[in-house]
């Protein structure tokens, strides 16, 4: 008998050996790295031959994978053959089912929901820390170098007063200081000249909206009591957000736009 | 900015040093606390440098450019702030009520829709083209043969030019005298700009410069010519720019003028803002009390604030200096009797929430003549080249018995012949016995400045003179008030009521004792002639009048 028979022949008599299951499934565990390794090895005809084959078993196996995962919302409909009222021109046309239409209708909701809220200049130019400061030497000898002089438009508030000298970091000159704004209503197209009432937001930064630096994109809070607007309970509204459109620091005035 | 904290390398929790951020904020402990090491550390940041020289870093001039994005947001397009018209009535009566009180503060405008309560100002503009286009009267499509004109033909609107002139006359009959004088064919001489002192760009950048860093503005006033000391334009502008800022007046020198005169003044100028009288000097001072009395309220009513600075302006030599040296009992500004020794603005501590800020002195151009700018103390004796021109005022104004116990000299005919006589009896003789009329007219403008001759303005007539203390705009019956502001404004003008009973010391020998009594026998008549010359220049003193009791 062949050798194969008799090894059948003692694991039916006698079973097999204790840790040869184990042994067996350690043996194909690492026969994917054995194979790697032959492969990366593998050099010349030989070396193409088994990446050939490495390809054709990977390919196969994805295709295979495919096949189970086949989705059900773009499968075709047969539903309609069995009435009988399709013409024959149209029997190869599919018909989509209602998950699509429903997809479509979101998408075209959140590109409209996208452009609602955007204020008119969305991005500027970005102002960098050695332009918005110019540094200030101070002392008896001029060595002092922790002060700095903001060079844009500013705004301070009525309430305002420097601090003591040895406190105050940031200057803000007053030739640089603004009260009013040029603010065009969007909608009416006219302009009024209204007072400020805060800086909301320098998109520079919030280290720029707490000095109060007004540039080109800045949001700015002013007063709207000459526009005479009412909310529809009844009360008179006498603040309003606009955003800044041009350079104050070079044009000596500010030209906002209300959002509305 | 945000706060870069130190890494803790020291985990035991005691500052290794006093420049070590790692401390606890116990209050109890009397070392630095974490926010003063911080600020110490700040002082010394300096670019950092490669081996070549070349900056690496310097802090918050970096060149790296931020993210200026803005995320849409529904709230850009809304309304900000909102008010309710019942509030907006109450707002109204109570703003009126209130803010026509100099004593009456409104410590947070911001929250107030203050445009809303005030009345729309006129238009400036004349809408020509609103009212009538141009193509109505031109073009193909007329309406009308001839456009509106003011006047129809050259004599309607000579007439009319004729009528606005008249109006504009009575509107400011003040201009009539200036063109007086234009008719007489002279022009105002070219005057040496040592009359200018005061008055140049960089003193007045000085006085921006205060008034920007000061929460409470000292006006110090000369107490023997208040209201030739004031500047008008300064209160003008506080009260318009800087409404948040508090004017106070201070009268110094109050030593060289009668007490019944400074007390007048004092009712006078109480009327407009806080006024205290002062005597500045380091030893023996006069309202110190009060002035600081008033600077704590004054510190107690901005108590959000850490500390408040008070500026001192006024005109030159005027004791601005003197006044901030009597504070701090200390001499800490350079002081002098000549005009325009500080030169540059400073910051001095008084207490840990009150700053000074002394300030160089500083004159508003108006139309005051060369005598009045030198016996006004804005110049430098010294530095006059024509000094005999201006003794003959000083004589106008000085009486007759004052000038005989200063001088030693009994009768002279003139200004000249006052000078001969000064000249032989102190010796200021020139080659050959000639007078030196140069150096006597010095030494007499450098008495009248430092108040050896004494003189003063004396307040104008009241109507009543009960010695009732006239603080305007306080209702001191209203004793149950919870509010700190009008808490801290009350405490205020009860100093200065207090102030005002308070007997002011007066120099000894400066004056006689029927002076000193002069205020009973101010009613006399013939005063009242000089009082309506008073009361016709108050607003500009050009010429100050004899001063007779």
């Amino acid at each position: 008998m062949p050798q194969g028979d008799y090894i059948e022949r003692h694991r039916r008599d006698y079973g097999y050996r204790l840790d040869h299951f184990e042994r067996k499934r350690k043996k194909e565990a690492r026969q994917v790295h054995k194979r790697s390794a032959i492969a990366q090895k593998a050099l010349g005809i030989k070396g193409k031959m088994i990446a050939k084959k490495n390809y054709a078993e990977k390919a196969q196996m994805k295709k295979t994978l495919a096949m189970h995962e086949e989705s059900s919302s773009r499968r075709k409909t047969d539903d309609n053959v069995q009435d009988g009222a399709v013409p024959a021109y149209l029997l190869d046309r599919d018909n989509t089912t209602r998950a699509k239409v429903l997809s479509n209708t979101i998408k075209q909701k959140r590109k409209e929901k996208a452009g609602k809220w955007d204020v008119p200049l969305p991005k500027v130019r970005p102002v960098a820390e050695d332009e918005m400061f110019k540094v200030v030497r101070t002392g008896k000898r001029k060595t002092k170098q922790w002060k700095r002089m903001v060079t844009k438009a500013t705004f301070v508030g009525p309430g305002f007063t420097r601090k003591p000298p040895k406190y105050e970091r940031f200057i803000r000159p007053t030739g640089l200081r603004f009260t009013k704004a040029h603010v065009t209503h969007p909608e009416l197209k006219c302009t009024f000249n209204l007072e400020l009432i805060g800086v909301k937001k320098n998109p520079n930064g919030p280290m720029y909206t707490s000095l109060g630096v007004i540039t080109k994109g800045t949001i700015i809070e002013v007063n709207v009591s000459e526009l005479g607007l009412v909310t529809p309970a009844g009360k008179v509204v006498w603040g309003k957000y606009a955003q800044v459109t041009n350079n104050p620091e070079n044009d000596g005035c500010i030209n906002a736009v209300l959002l509305v | 900015m945000a706060k870069k904290k130190e890494k803790k390398v020291n985990v035991s929790g005691k500052p290794k040093h006093s420049l070590d951020v790692n401390r606890s904020n116990d209050a109890k402990k009397e070392s630095r606390s974490a926010a003063t090491v911080r600020r110490l550390k700040m002082y010394n940041t300096r670019p950092v440098r490669d081996r070549k020289g070349k900056v690496v870093s310097h802090e918050l001039q970096s060149k790296e450019l931020p993210s200026t994005r803005i995320q849409p947001d529904r709230r850009w397009f809304g309304n900000t702030r909102v008010v309710n018209q019942k509030e907006l009535e109450f707002f109204r009566e109570e703003l009126q009520s209130r803010m026509s009180s100099n004593y009456n503060v409104i410590l947070k405008e911001k929250k107030l829709p203050l445009s809303l309560l005030n009345d729309h100002q006129k238009q400036a503009r004349v809408h020509l083209l609103d009212r009538e286009p141009f193509q109505d009267a031109f073009g193909p499509k007329t309406k009308r043969k001839r456009p509106i004109l003011l006047a129809a033909d050259y004599e309607s609107l000579l007439k009319k030019a004729d009528g606005s002139q008249d109006a504009f006359e009575e509107k400011y009959g003040s201009s009539v005298s200036a063109e007086a004088n234009d008719e007489d064919g002279f022009r105002d001489l070219v005057r040496h700009t040592m009359f200018e002192k005061g008055q140049s760009k960089r003193i007045w950048g000085e006085l921006y410069k205060v008034i920007d860093s000061s929460d409470v503005v000292v006006q110090v006033l000369d107490a023997r010519d208040p209201q030739g000391t004031r500047c008008y334009h300064l209160e003008k502008h506080l009260k318009e720019n800087c409404k948040h800022k508090h004017m106070v007046l201070l009268l110094n020198k109050c030593d060289l003028v009668p007490a019944w005169a400074t007390k007048g003044w004092l009712r006078v100028l109480s009327k407009e803002f806080p006024t205290l009288a002062f005597h500045a000097n380091i030893n023996k001072s006069f309202g110190k009390g009060s002035l600081l009395s008033v600077l704590r309220q004054f510190a107690r009513l901005k108590r959000d604030k850490q500390a408040i600075s008070v500026g001192f302006v006024g005109y030159p030599n005027v004791g601005k200096s003197s006044v901030i040296n009597t504070l701090r009992t200390k001499n800490v500004c350079k002081v002098a009797p000549i005009p325009g020794e500080t030169k540059v603005w400073q910051y001095i501590t008084l207490t840990k929430r009150i700053f000074l800020i002394d300030c160089p002195g500083v004159v508003y151009h108006n139309n005051d003549s060369e005598t009045d700018v030198v016996l006004k103390g804005v110049v430098r004796v010294t530095n006059l080249k024509d000094a005999a021109d201006h003794i003959g005022e000083v004589l106008k104004r000085v009486k007759k018995e004052h000038l005989e116990r200063a001088y030693k000299i009994k009768e002279w005919d003139d200004e000249n012949d006052f000078l001969l006589q000064l000249c032989k009896s102190t010796g200021k003789l020139l080659k050959g016995g000639e007078p030196d009329l140069m150096t006597a007219a010095k030494m007499i403008l450098h008495d009248w400045q430092r108040g050896r001759i004494p003189f003063f303005v004396p307040p104008p007539r009241q109507e009543d003179l009960s010695e009732e203390p006239n603080v305007n705009g306080v209702d001191l019956d209203d004793s149950v008030d919870g509010n700190e502001a009008s808490a801290a404004m009350k405490a205020i003008a009860d100093v200065l009521s207090s102030q005002q009973q308070i007997n002011v010391p007066v120099q000894n020998d400066l004056y006689s004792e029927k002076e000193l009594k002069g205020e009973a026998t101010d009613q006399h008549p013939n005063t009242n002639a000089n009082e309506e010359i008073l009361a016709l220049d108050s607003n500009t003193s050009e010429e100050d009048p004899i001063s007779e009791p």
